[in-house]
């Protein structure tokens, strides 16, 4: 893919900004119960060709002491119904781009129904989708040492990629500016294309898809992933929802706004800080979607990344929302089991 | 006791040969057999009458289910799954000597929408022997031939993401891929199909 240029009327910025280097891009974690938010410096140009080996490896199944095939309370009702058949994912892999850095900094502490553990932001994100989807193979590739690289996608079944990060510049810039790392420009890709399904967390700076914050800075990798076929956004609830318990959108959860491309991919979940033992954050988010993709595709063997994509927005309820508006809730709450459903039977 | 020749020489088979010779010979034995007949019902009794089986209640465990299509709609089961007229059967019990007895029934069957259990006949031979003043010894043997529990698939259409496809119509809603719900669908037989009883009874002072 062509590296993005940044255009001739922008030089003499980004020659200030080569100066200054935290001011041109941030990576972000988002929002944890346990911590602040914390704040690095990075510079997301890919200046040469790879120089470490891609870090794509396997999440071992027992990463962190999580395990599987048991159904927690921060789970919809949805999945258990899911499981009953035991068919939860196989043959679809998630990939999860996280920090599964183990330095303190990055360790948050948490309890998805197995017990309190203290792990990086990666094991936690990756290990949530696979509690939802426990027979998807899952892959990891760590932003802070393999942005250089491509994400590779297995060769066969259904590839998900769980972006639980964002990539922030002042709004000053436009997504044109922006020189994305290998890793960025696969993902682009990969959504334009329709290679793979991106769930992305939508950010927790209580702003619109593609808005400034209150720091005037701008996640432009959803600004750049807005255009794509595949891409899903996923926002927080405050819980699941249903038709007598409404669920309304987390008060930090980035909303879908106006702009019809985004509100066409945008998704929420519920993210219960109290059943996830203090974790919150569309972080937490996203691989709900992602574990219900990857069961999807374990189940439409031949259907492609953008029908799932599809099937997976198109069956949202807006019924189980208070005050649903597109606007906010984008196509509504996830339903894995009307996506899993035919349209008729007779 | 001489059970073989005494089931042979019985009132039924009598009977059975008594049919079959008037068939070949005239119909001036008609009055005959109608006589033995008489004889022959003087010597039966009902035992069983029953509606509903086991597969009956297999089948009704589905109708409270269903699922939500993708669209929001409800698909109940209950349609699929109940009938207008519960599987009968009645069993006769026809003494053939002081010792042995012939079970013979039948039942109707039943079909839904989606399921049918097939009409059966029941055939079995009861024995019984008194041994002395305080003890007995009965045996009881049958087979049913039919009855069988089979189910029907559905049509679903999954849209853009799997299209029309036969499905097992309980599953069609779950994370199995639709050809592999087929498997499960109902292929029962009935759940005493055949049966063997023995009982010894003794009593004490």
């Amino acid at each position: 893919m062509k590296k993005i240029l940044p255009k001739l009327s922008h030089l003499a910025i980004l020659s200030l900004v080569l100066i200054t280097p935290s001011s041109f891009a941030q990576l972000v974690n988002p929002i944890s119960a346990a911590t602040s938010i914390s704040v690095s410096g990075v510079t997301p140009v890919a200046k040469a060709a790879a120089t470490t080996a891609p870090t794509w490896v396997k999440v071992s199944p027992t990463a962190g002491g999580l395990s599987t095939g048991l159904n927690q309370a921060w789970m919809s009702p949805d999945v258990s119904s899911a499981w009953s058949s035991g068919y939860s994912g196989k043959g679809s892999t998630i990939t999860s781009i996280d920090n599964f850095s183990t330095a303190t900094s990055n360790l948050s502490t948490g309890n998805v129904g197995t017990g309190t553990f203290s792990l990086s932001h990666g094991a936690w994100t990756a290990g949530m989708s696979y509690m939802i989807a426990p027979n998807a193979s899952l892959a990891s590739q760590d932003y802070t040492t393999a942005s250089g690289t491509l994400i590779p996608l297995a060769k066969t079944g259904l590839n998900v990629i769980n972006a639980s990060y964002a990539m922030y510049a002042a709004k000053t810039y436009t997504v044109a500016n922006m020189n994305w790392s290998k890793e960025e420009q696969s993902l682009i890709s990969y959504a334009t294309n329709g290679n793979a399904i991106v769930a992305k967390a939508a950010g927790n700076d209580a702003v619109a898809i593609g808005a400034a914050n209150a720091a005037g800075q701008i996640d432009f990798l959803n600004t750049a992933l807005s255009t794509g076929k595949t891409q899903i956004f996923v926002g927080a609830l405050t819980g699941n929802g249903t038709t007598t318990a409404k669920a309304s959108m987390q008060t930090y959860s980035n909303t879908a706004g106006t702009n019809t491309l985004v509100q066409a991919h945008f998704l929420s979940v519920g993210v219960n800080s109290t059943q996830l033992g203090g974790l919150a954050g569309t972080s937490f988010a996203a691989p709900i979607v992602s574990g219900y993709a990857a069961i999807l595709g374990s189940k439409f063997t031949t259907s492609t990344p953008t029908s799932i994509t599809n099937q997976l927005l198109n069956t949202a309820r807006t019924d189980t929302l208070n005050n649903y508006s597109a606007a906010v809730y984008g196509k509504g709450e996830a339903s894995l089991s009307r996506a899993l459903a035919p349209a008729t039977i007779k | 006791m001489s059970f073989p020749l005494d089931f042979f020489n019985s009132s039924f088979w009598l009977l059975v040969r008594r049919v079959f010779l008037c068939l070949i010979i005239s119909e001036s034995c008609f009055f005959s057999v109608q006589v033995f007949a008489f004889d022959f019902l003087d010597k039966t009794f009902l035992i069983e009458f029953k509606q509903g089986s086991e597969l009956t209640d297999k089948v009704m465990t589905y109708q409270a289910g269903g699922f939500d299509t993708s669209g929001g709609g409800k698909v109940s089961f209950q349609p699929w799954y109940s009938t207008n007229w519960t599987d009968a059967r009645v069993t006769f019990m026809t003494q053939l000597t002081e010792h042995v007895g012939l079970i013979w029934g039948i039942s109707s069957g039943e079909s839904g929408q989606k399921y049918t259990i097939d009409p059966s006949m029941k055939v079995g031979i009861a024995f019984h022997q008194v041994l002395d003043k305080r003890s007995s010894i009965s045996a009881r043997v049958t087979t049913i031939v039919g009855g069988n529990l089979h189910e029907a698939p559905c049509s679903a259409d999954y849209g853009d993401i799997g299209g029309v496809q036969n499905v097992n119509c309980r599953l069609a809603a779950s994370t199995l891929q639709p050809s592999q719900t087929l498997q499960y669908l109902f292929n029962d037989r009935p759940y005493n199909q055949n049966t063997f009883w023995v009982e010894y009874k003794q009593e004490f002072n």
